[in-house]
């Protein structure tokens, strides 16, 4: 008994000994588990005598959402994991305005011992032309609980200090999802962007002019909606809506007062409205060639794999390629649980906003994603941030401003909005 | 579920009619069960072997079952704020020659209240990785047991086995509506022999496999809440959120265990377990994509000496269980068609736990149905729970000294009477905890349920617990009726009532 006893309690002793042993608590200060990231930043040709200060390179981890933003040429040690890589500074020019460097990497995984990350800053330099104010395409909710379609909407808006002309400005939205990522062949989205809707303001180059501070209203139907469903708001005044002659007998499309867009291209033979959870990317384009010659020479077919738990099916699809020197504006959206990517190029919007967090996220009615003020000028105009993020510049999950402005529903009971602000968050005086 | 209550009185009446004996059997079996020496080596029992030692006479019931709980503020919202359960159940321990047959199957039913950030069953078993939102709601339940064991002796060998199956159905039917669908099967088998006079050594090892399906629905057509992927101390796995509503946890785990105890029930005993558990959790509708996974080391160990001279008995023991228990977050690179790629894996969560205790037991017997024994323990604890990145961290340490006194007596020829009273007293000491993730306001309430949490363990308080049962003779059977009531208080903190009714048959 005695040996046996023994043996029990040697194996008594290792097992705990063993388990004592064991790696303990995990903490920070273990830099053991971090990885060592280097920096190579190749910077764009700068004006001679140009500065440029502040930098900051921000791992945003996928994973945890958690952000860490370091100086470059500090010592930049991060969990191993998936990140979003973000490069900003200013660049200081004698005689010249001060403008923004920015870089933006996406999925960089770093997992080694030491990783390696490029960056390929560009210049942001102002457009000079009409910006996206809004985006409202999560639509208003009957009071049955039921969504209202028809009253989505977008705004543009002068954040110059002089006349700007919208004719033959063209509205467009992305084919691509920035929910679904697929390895699309050929990739154009460094030259190009995919499209799959095109209405273009009609006029003859000096027809609609929008002042400095002014808004330009376009939208989908330009009618009372109120009538139909009393959450809704009155969109009579808009300046322009687009319309489509739709070839299915049961989708009425009522031409209201608005002129209409012109209608360049939309890949439905029914009515074209904003995706309704905001997964894709709208923008404004001036296309400098006609829509006949548009229509001919810039068609992209593209191929891609369908994966599937049942195999992987080769697929190929059409539709139109916007080249990147002629977008004006764009603004890419999504939800956060859904986001796959960018469907644009970093240097058009390297970020993305939205209305809601996750796919039919019930508090999105309503809600419209602004942009955000910036400051607002001695003569009283709004001056906006545009910056070609749309997750710095815009504001997500606001109460959108024709609500505000006419007083109307901001949730199904109808509940009427009170106050009336110039980007969602900063209240007008 | 007709079905299975039917098969469970079909297992206790068939069980009856083999098995009955008279009253004195009887409640000599129930006074073994509720003041037996045998509790103070209560480890050994979980080896299917050892099992044929815990009494030499046999019991049967059959009965149904009523528990639940109430709580005068939930800090912890993933538990609930209280519920209640009914069963049906019929249990047999019965002794033919050399050979000892042990079942049980076990039907219940039950509600848990206001139950938020978790949808998933068995949240003690899989945490840190729950599936969860804001909204909740109250949760109903379905268990299913099913269980089995045989135990024999041939000349200085001893063997036994035992084989037990659980479902366990969860759902809601309001939104969100989660629908959870638990399977275990458990597999155990020992050997040993007779190494000394009558002390054996017996060796065991013991399977679990594990499957949790998880899926949430929501019928609301405008729109749906967000459902998160809790990866421990307030903390999730943000790129998921509000998608991988159809998930599932596959576990497996092993163990092995070694023993010597005496035959006879008094002398010295001895045993340690070691088990491992794993489980992965796997967002189903992303490709099987293996978002997480838990190692969780197990160590137990007891020892201790018991007798019994004339009317005295008694014993000492201590006992230690120490677990490591480790959970890692894989990181994909960009969906591709919808498929993630693995790009690595972190080791983000430790919760490594110590605990420790000494009991002292003296009783006394003065006929087979007269007994009474009072107990004292004390137990310390130390937890450390740690997460990674945003770092936060829980520190608990605890002492727990408490003291037991039950009894057993018969009144006449036809009824017979248990009661047990215990208290105990909880005094944290050095308990310290940081949680980090402060920014992430959707996860408000989450984090108040972790300082909940962290409440409820670094708080003094108490235990009071009384349990009383009554037996009256039915011609060779015995219906008892017991009833249980426990008050847990956390100074300060909540006061929490467990009870539970029981009315069986014994036979």
């Amino acid at each position: 008994m005695k040996k046996s006893t023994l043996k029990i309690l040697f194996l008594t002793l290792t097992c705990v000994l063993t388990l004592a042993a064991c790696d303990d608590p995990l903490t920070t200060s273990d830099t053991a588990r971090l990885t060592a990231v280097i920096i190579d930043i190749s910077l764009p040709d700068l004006p001679e005598g140009a500065e440029v200060a502040d930098e900051r390179v921000t791992f945003s981890n996928l994973n945890s959402g958690q952000s860490s933003t370091f100086l470059p040429d500090a010592g930049i040690s991060v969990l191993p994991g998936v990140y979003d890589v973000s490069y900003s500074a200013r660049v200081f020019t004698p005689g010249a305005a001060t403008t923004n460097l920015r870089a933006n990497v996406q999925s960089v995984s770093i997992s080694s011992a030491t990783a390696r990350v490029e960056l390929n800053p560009y210049n942001c330099i102002d457009s000079d032309d009409l910006i996206i104010a809004e985006i409202f395409f999560a639509g208003t909710l009957q009071p049955s609980g039921n969504s209202y379609i028809g009253d989505d909407y977008i705004k543009l808006y002068n954040n110059t200090d002089h006349t700007i002309y919208a004719d033959g400005l063209t509205l467009f939205e992305s084919k691509f999802l920035t929910t679904r990522k697929y390895a699309y062949s050929p990739d154009i989205m460094a030259e190009a962007m995919t499209v799959q809707a095109l209405y273009t303001i009609p006029g003859s180059g000096k027809d609609v002019a929008v002042e400095p501070g002014e808004y330009l209203l376009l939208a989908d139907t330009g009618i009372d909606h109120r009538v139909a469903n009393p959450n809704s708001f009155d969109l009579s005044g808009a300046d322009f809506e687009w319309f489509d002659q739709s070839t299915v007998p049961t989708m009425l499309d009522i031409d209201g007062v608005p002129a209409n867009l012109d209608k360049w291209y939309c890949y439905t033979n029914s009515v074209f409205m904003l995706h309704n959870r905001g997964f894709r990317a709208v923008g404004i384009a001036r296309i400098p060639v006609d829509r006949t010659h548009y229509l001919e020479n810039y068609k992209y077919d593209y191929e891609y794999d369908e994966v599937t738990v049942a195999g992987t099916f080769p697929m190929s699809q059409s539709a139109y390629r916007l080249p990147n020197e002629w977008i004006v504006d764009v603004v890419n959206c999504s939800v956060a649980s859904e986001y796959a990517w960018q469907v644009t190029a970093s240097s058009l919007d390297c970020g993305w906003t939205a209305c809601g967090t996750i796919d039919k996220d019930k508090t999105r009615f309503f809600h419209s994603v602004r942009r955000k003020l910036l400051y607002v000028a001695a003569n009283g105009r709004a001056v906006f941030a545009d910056t070609n993020n749309s997750s710095a510049d815009f504001n997500g999950n606001c109460i959108a401003s024709e609500i505000e402005l006419q007083h109307t529903a901001t949730d199904v009971n109808g509940t009427p909005a009170t106050s009336i602000t110039y980007d969602g968050a900063i209240p007008r005086l | 579920m007709k079905l299975q209550i039917t098969a469970i009185l079909f297992i206790a009446c068939t069980v009856a009619g083999v098995s009955a004996a008279d009253f004195t059997s009887v409640a000599e079996a129930i006074a073994e069960e509720q003041t037996g020496l045998w509790q103070l080596a209560d480890r050994a029992f979980e080896n299917p072997a050892i099992t044929a030692w815990k009494s030499n006479l046999s019991l049967t019931k059959a009965g149904a079952d009523f528990n639940g709980t109430a709580t005068d503020n939930a800090v912890d919202p993933r538990s609930g704020s209280g519920g209640r359960e009914w069963g049906l159940f019929a249990s047999t321990y019965t002794k033919y020659r050399s050979s000892t047959l042990t079942g049980r199957g076990e039907y219940s039913s039950g509600i848990t209240r206001d139950v938020r950030w978790n949808e998933t069953a068995d949240p003690g078993l899989l945490y840190p990785y729950l599936l969860a939102d804001s909204a909740g709601g109250d949760l109903r339940t379905e268990n299913y047991r099913f269980s089995g064991g045989y135990a024999d002796q041939r000349g200085r060998w001893v063997w036994g086995g035992r084989l037990g199956y659980r479902a366990t159905l969860q759902h809601r039917a309001v939104d969100p509506r989660p629908r959870n669908v638990v399977g275990q099967l458990d597999i155990s088998a020992a050997g040993g022999f007779n190494f000394v006079k009558d002390y054996y050594a017996v060796a065991g090892l013991s399977l679990m496999k594990y499957k949790q399906t998880n899926e949430v629905e929501f019928l609301n057509e405008t729109g749906v809440d967000k459902i998160f992927h809790l990866t421990g101390l307030g903390n999730h796995y943000s790129r998921f959120d509000g998608v991988g509503l159809s998930t599932y946890y596959s576990g497996f785990s092993a163990g092995i265990d070694l023993y010597i105890y005496p035959a006879s029930g008094q002398g010295f005993f001895a045993s340690t377990q070691f088990k491992r558990f794993n489980f992965t959790n796997v967002l189903t509708d992303l490709n099987k994509l293996p978002l997480t996974g838990v190692n969780h080391r197990q160590f137990t160990a007891q020892t201790g000496w018991m007798f019994e001279r004339g009317a005295l008995n008694g014993g000492v023991a201590g006992d230690v269980d120490i677990y490591r228990r480790h959970g890692h977050e894989n990181y994909f690179g960009d969906a591709t068609s919808g498929i993630y790629p693995l790009s690595g894996s972190n080791e983000m969560y430790a919760d490594n736990r110590v605990n420790a205790g000494l009991t002292a037991r003296m009783g006394l017997k003065t006929a087979p149905l007269k007994r009474i024994f009072a107990q004292v323990d004390i137990n310390w604890q130390h937890q450390s729970i740690v997460y990674l990145l945003p770092y936060s961290f829980m520190d608990l340490n605890s002492v727990e000294p408490s003291l037991k006194v039950a009894g057993v007596s018969n009144i006449g020829k036809s009824w017979i009477f248990n009661g047990t009273c215990s208290a105990s007293f909880i005094i944290p000491y050095d308990c310290t905890a940081e949680f980090s993730n402060d920014a992430d306001t959707e996860l408000g309430g989450l984090l108040d349920a972790e300082r909940g949490t962290f409440e409820l363990n670094s708080r003094s308080g108490s235990k009071i617990r009384l349990e009383i049962g009554v037996a009256r003779a039915l011609g060779k059977y015995a219906l008892r009726l017991s009833g249980e009531w426990q008050l847990t208080t956390v100074k300060g903190v909540s006061n929490r009532n467990d009870y539970a009714v029981s009315l069986a048959l014994n036979f």
